[in-house]
């Protein structure tokens, strides 16, 4: 059982103060399935009120697993949209295979 | 848990042998020290009371020259002045008066028995005495310059009586007085005496025989327990002083560390011997937990996978000029049933539809809904759709907002006799083809995971893979890592497998050896066909 506990992922979310700009929200260190649930109850808890746009900060994310896109995904079905700004070239390369580039587009 | 474990039958356990070793060495050790303190403290007494009684002693050996001191004058003087009875009453009638004697007398001992000169104070016990009896007190002193001491202890009157000549060989005359002693044989210290914490005896010669009690702060023996005694010279013969201390000469404090000692021991070695006991069965109580959870982990698991197994295919079909393989390897994380399937399916004539599938998360619901797309695949694969169509329907039975899960899923329909495959994909891993000029992934159209957008488009490629080429879809347990970029996955899945030796079977054998490291947390499901011509 301990050798689950160490796996255990660490991820932070933030909440940028980024003047009269979109909202952004920042993700930090790793998201899979062992944290995905708080990762995704702190994530609603930053965002409260529905929002036109949010801007996801993914330049500190270094993985993600399925279960974390689908956390994603399920934020931007309650936002209008979503963009993921700077995401290291493994998770932008995970998103691609993923067919989600539609999706979770890169900021404009 | 169904049962638990508060409610086991027996309450009653026996004490651990750690817990008897640690309350056998404390009382041991506790037992050591009490004893020690012991013997130190009766040390500690003994030296004490010998140095009170030495000093007890010295006083009273002082006190003797108080006595002789106006009886050898009075002899001195007697011998000079011829007996004059005169100088001799003058000169013993302040002891007399001063309570030292109550008699003093002058007796001629010239020739014959010895006759009375003068007395001074009360009639001496002596002179009641037979001539013969005077003789036998008398003779002993003359020229001794020494105390003679007649004991009258016994008698009605307590008293000792003194009998002095002077220290010349041709002596006349002997002075003889007595002191008088309390009835009740008891003188007690004064309470400011330095030897007020002692109970003491004073005895005349070298036995403690009751008869020659002089005093004794009881009126008796001194009581039993610690004692000591010293001889102190007194005339012809001498004092023997006996005492024994009324308390604690060396304080409270020494004399109760001992029970302090083996009371704190004995508590504390309870107390260790109760935390011992309470640490022990806290261990064995985790101990038995341990094991019952791993024993619980091991049964889900199994029931996991049983589960897993049980929502895949049993059989896939038996396709002339096909060969076809399938893997499904359990992550090595969690209890969880996974959501990652595969599929294969006859439409008509040699005419089949393939499916490799991955419902994001884990458990009961990712289960779930897997098993519902996998039949939604069949379905429409059945009706004849083409795998674009097929992606696009079963795309609307998942919403990952409602249900918090999306798929993956790469949908091919195969066409044995010209080689041909078309394929769709939702968001799922490039298959890999592996043919005689290398292993190269294939290019498909990515369209989004199902689940994710409302109608999602998506379109299909024609591929012709050629003779005894083979092609792998899998899920992407089997190419994605932490901490590594997708295409190092895939350049090593590519790499495992370009060794096409042996059946597809094989090759799935050798592809998750290389591939997928122990202990790897996603689950992975794989299946690859080749073309037998």
């Amino acid at each position: 059982m301990a050798d689950l506990e160490d796996d255990v992922s660490q991820a932070t979310v933030e909440r940028s103060a980024d003047g009269s700009g979109p909202l952004v929200v920042s993700l930090s260190g790793e998201v899979d399935m062992s944290n995905v649930h708080s990762v995704e109850a702190e994530l609603r808890a930053v965002l409260g009120e529905p929002h036109d746009l949010v801007v996801m900060d993914l330049s500190a994310l270094s993985f993600i697993d399925s279960s974390g896109i689908a956390a994603l995904l399920r934020i931007a079905e309650r936002v209008d949209r979503v963009e993921v700004r700077n995401p290291s070239t493994t998770v932008q390369r995970i998103i691609e295979a993923t067919g989600l580039t539609g999706v979770l587009r890169l900021e404009s | 848990m169904s049962t638990s474990p508060e409610a086991a039958p027996s309450r009653v356990r026996p004490i651990h042998l750690g817990t008897l070793v640690v309350l056998l060495v404390g009382l041991v050790v506790t037992a050591a020290l009490a004893l020690g303190a012991q013997a130190v403290h009766h040390t500690n007494e003994d030296r004490l009371l010998k140095q009170r009684v030495r000093e007890a002693g010295a006083v009273a050996g002082a006190a003797v020259p108080n006595l002789a001191t106006p009886l050898a004058s009075a002899a001195t003087v007697a011998e000079v002045t011829n007996g004059n009875a005169e100088s001799f009453r003058q000169l013993m009638t302040p002891s007399v008066t001063g309570q030292r004697f109550i008699s003093a007398s002058l007796w001629s001992v010239d020739s014959g028995p010895p006759t009375l000169v003068t007395s001074v104070g009360v009639q001496s016990e002596l002179a009641k005495a037979t001539p013969a009896r005077i003789q036998q007190v008398l003779r002993p002193a003359i020229g001794k310059g020494t105390i003679v001491i007649d004991n009258l202890l016994t008698a009605p009157e307590r008293r000792l009586g003194y009998a002095y000549s002077a220290a010349v060989s041709s002596a006349h005359f002997v002075v003889y007085a007595e002191s008088p002693f309390p009835k009740n044989r008891r003188a007690t210290v004064d309470k400011n005496s330095a030897f007020a914490d002692l109970d003491y005896a004073l005895y005349l010669g070298n036995q403690p025989s009751p008869p020659e009690l002089v005093a004794s702060s009881t009126g008796g023996s001194v009581p039993g327990g610690r004692r000591a005694s010293v001889a102190v010279p007194f005339g012809n013969s001498q004092l023997l002083l006996v005492m024994t201390p009324r308390k604690e000469l060396g304080g409270d404090l020494l004399a109760r560390l001992p029970w302090g000692l083996g009371s704190g021991g004995l508590v504390l070695t309870l107390a260790g011997a109760f935390l011992v006991e309470r640490l022990v069965r806290r261990r064995v109580h985790a101990e038995s937990l341990a094991s019952e959870n791993d024993e619980l982990y091991r049964e889900q698991r199994s029931v996991a996978r049983a589960l897993q197994h049980s929502l895949l295919p049993d059989v896939l079909p038996q396709i002339a000029g096909l060969e076809l393989a399938t893997r499904y390897v359990a992550g090595a994380e969690g209890v969880d049933i996974g959501g990652d399937w595969y599929d294969v399916m006859h439409v008509v004539g040699d005419h089949f539809v393939f499916v490799v599938g991955d419902v994001s998360g884990r458990g009961l619901r990712a289960a779930t809904a897997m098993a519902e797309l996998r039949y939604a695949v069949r379905a429409y694969a059945a009706q004849g759709d083409a795998p674009e169509v097929i992606l696009t329907k079963v795309s609307r039975l998942i919403d990952v907002g409602r249900d918090g899960h999306f798929a993956t899923a790469i949908c091919g329909a195969i066409d044995v006799a010209a080689h041909r495959v078309i394929l769709a994909n939702a968001g799922h891993p490039d298959p890999l083809v592996i043919a005689a000029d290398g292993a190269r992934f294939v290019t498909t159209d990515i369209g989004a995971p199902l689940g994710v957008v409302d109608n999602a488009p998506y379109s299909s490629r024609s591929m012709v893979i050629p003779e005894q080429g083979t092609l792998l879809a899998y899920t992407d347990g089997l190419v994605e890592r932490r901490g590594e970029n997708l295409d190092v996955g895939r350049e090593r899945l590519r790499r495992a497998a370009l060794d096409t030796r042996g059946s597809v079977d094989d090759m799935l054998t050798r592809i998750l050896d290389q591939a997928i490291p122990t202990g790897s947390a996603d689950d992975t499901a794989i299946l690859g066909f080749r073309w037998q011509t």
